[in-house]
């Protein structure tokens, strides 16, 4: 039997491939079970439960390259909001984020005749360090961005008459595909007393449930499974929800993959007597 | 000239740090004015550092691709990207640079239909190397990565639909994984990364830590 280390691994990469591109086609037909996890039903109870009216602050801080994970999570947030009618701002950390976070946050509003200035407001990308760029919002939002994203001036926006700084927002969620979350919960949350949540990639998440535990987060939607969980809560499946078979299908290749690696890698240890191939 | 690349950054270090540090501590409108202009100062210092960036990006590509270093070709669609990306964004849809940015745009289309998709396919890539890692190299080679296989081979079932329709425990095994064992680690990491950022804090402000000033300091 030929190593594993030489083994061509473009069949694998095939193999891959044609699982998906089968699971992919025939993903309609497919019916899989998805029960919302507790942690992402905190955030759907959670944002079904604020007043109408209430401020919302999301913060895109992803790029192109999570868009796959956390585009559905935060439609599905944003879709929630809005069908609540609370009012919802938005801005970014990650430069590459803001035409991305400005343009979802466009076309859910559209879907609910909600406008920029009055029922939303997304703000784009602010250079800087975070805690500061925090601490300016934390004092005064208007002058942390005198304009949003399309270069409306903020000073006489109807939305932000009530909403003056982050003490006046009632809950914050950070679409987080980096380490953004940590700093939004020391120099935002605990300091201005909002409460907080975050949404993530997969890959991210394992860091933020330590701030679950504490309280600091009262939630985290991770993966494009949270993302399929909330859409579950929220009774509009959609491109999580849609993802979820060929995740299945992978994560099964995976899965079957490291028991056949290890199987052979056992077998052969046996042949030579115990001593590692 | 040791004044201005010594003596001088060590007392701004020092000032500003002590001072970072109190104005949050001082319940007075002046600490608070103070807190906003430094943030605005740093916000501006933040721009002028992408700069910087930009700067340092170009120079090792240019000499790259000068000196003809393995790989210079991929140097050159550096740079007919970063050349496309500007273009568009001082075109600025035909108004400008010096005028407010207009969209839709040539800009907006190529991040949507040429730098998300590009970006996008990037990503996804990782699903093929990590399918390709499992059969090559993920092994029970002990007892500390047997157990990490386990754990990892529990979450993905947990987080996949075909984990619940296998053992509707699955979904709760992974989460527990995740809350406590996950936790526990992670709280150590977090708290042992803390003390270290605040000694380093310690040691820039009082003059002890001087990497960054580089190596001649």
């Amino acid at each position: 039997m030929p190593k594993l280390q030489e083994f061509d691994r473009r069949w694998i990469f095939l193999l891959v491939a044609v699982a998906l591109a089968v699971t992919v086609y025939w993903s309609e037909d497919i019916e899989q079970p998805i029960t919302p996890s507790p942690s992402v039903e905190a955030v759907y109870r959670k944002i079904e439960n604020l007043p109408e009216g209430s401020a919302v602050f999301i913060a895109t801080d992803f790029d192109p390259q999570s868009r796959a994970e956390l585009v559905p999570i935060t439609r599905a947030v944003l879709n929630h909001c809005f069908q609540q009618d609370l009012k919802v701002l938005g801005m970014t950390f990650w430069p590459q984020g803001g035409p991305l976070g400005n343009r979802l946050f466009r076309s859910v509003a559209a879907k609910y005749d909600k406008q920029s200035g009055e029922d939303f407001v997304y703000f784009g990308y602010k250079p800087g360090a975070m805690a500061q760029v925090i601490t300016n919002m934390g004092e005064d939002l208007t002058s942390a961005f005198p304009q949003d994203a399309n270069n409306q001036p903020t000073a006489n926006m109807p939305i932000l008459q009530d909403i003056e700084n982050l003490r006046d927002v009632d809950y914050m969620l950070d679409m987080a595909a980096g380490e953004t979350a940590e700093p939004w919960i020391v120099y935002g949350a605990d300091k201005y007393g909002f409460p907080m949540a975050a949404g993530c990639t997969a890959v991210v998440a394992p860091n933020l449930y330590v701030f679950m535990n504490t309280g600091q987060l009262n939630g985290i939607i991770a993966g494009l499974r949270g993302a399929a969980d909330y859409e579950v809560l929220l009774g509009q499946p959609a491109r999580g929800v849609q993802g979820m078979p060929a995740q299945s299908t992978v994560h099964g290749i995976i899965i079957l993959f490291v028991i056949m690696g290890n199987a052979i890698y056992f077998w052969r240890r046996t042949r030579r007597g115990g001593r590692r191939p | 000239m040791r004044f201005i690349r010594l003596t001088l950054p060590l007392a701004l270090a020092f000032i500003f740090g002590l001072l970072g540090i109190a104005i949050q501590y001082i319940p007075h409108p002046l600490a608070s004015d103070t807190k906003e202009l430094l943030s605005l100062w740093i916000r501006i210092i933040g721009g002028v550092a992408v700069l910087l960036g930009i700067y340092n990006l170009l120079r090792l590509h240019i000499m790259r691709v000068a000196e003809k270093e393995e790989g210079w070709g991929y140097s050159m669609f550096f740079f007919l990207g970063f050349g496309i990306m500007l273009f568009a964004l001082l075109y600025n849809g035909g108004q400008g640079f010096w005028k407010p940015a207009v969209h839709p745009s040539l800009f907006d289309g190529l991040y949507k239909h040429l730098y998300e998709p590009a970006g996008a396919s990037m990503f996804a890539l990782l699903g093929f190397f990590i399918a390709s890692a499992a059969v090559r190299t993920f092994r029970a080679r002990s007892f500390e990565a047997t157990l990490l296989l386990g754990a990892a081979i529990l979450v993905m079932l947990g987080r996949a639909p075909l984990g619940e329709m296998l053992l509707p425990y699955f979904p709760v095994i992974s989460e527990w994984i995740m809350k406590v064992p996950n936790t526990a680690a992670k709280r150590g990491i977090l708290i042992g990364v803390s003390l270290g950022m605040l000694a380093t804090s310690l040691r820039i402000i009082f003059g002890l830590e001087r990497s960054y000033l580089g190596g001649r300091a």
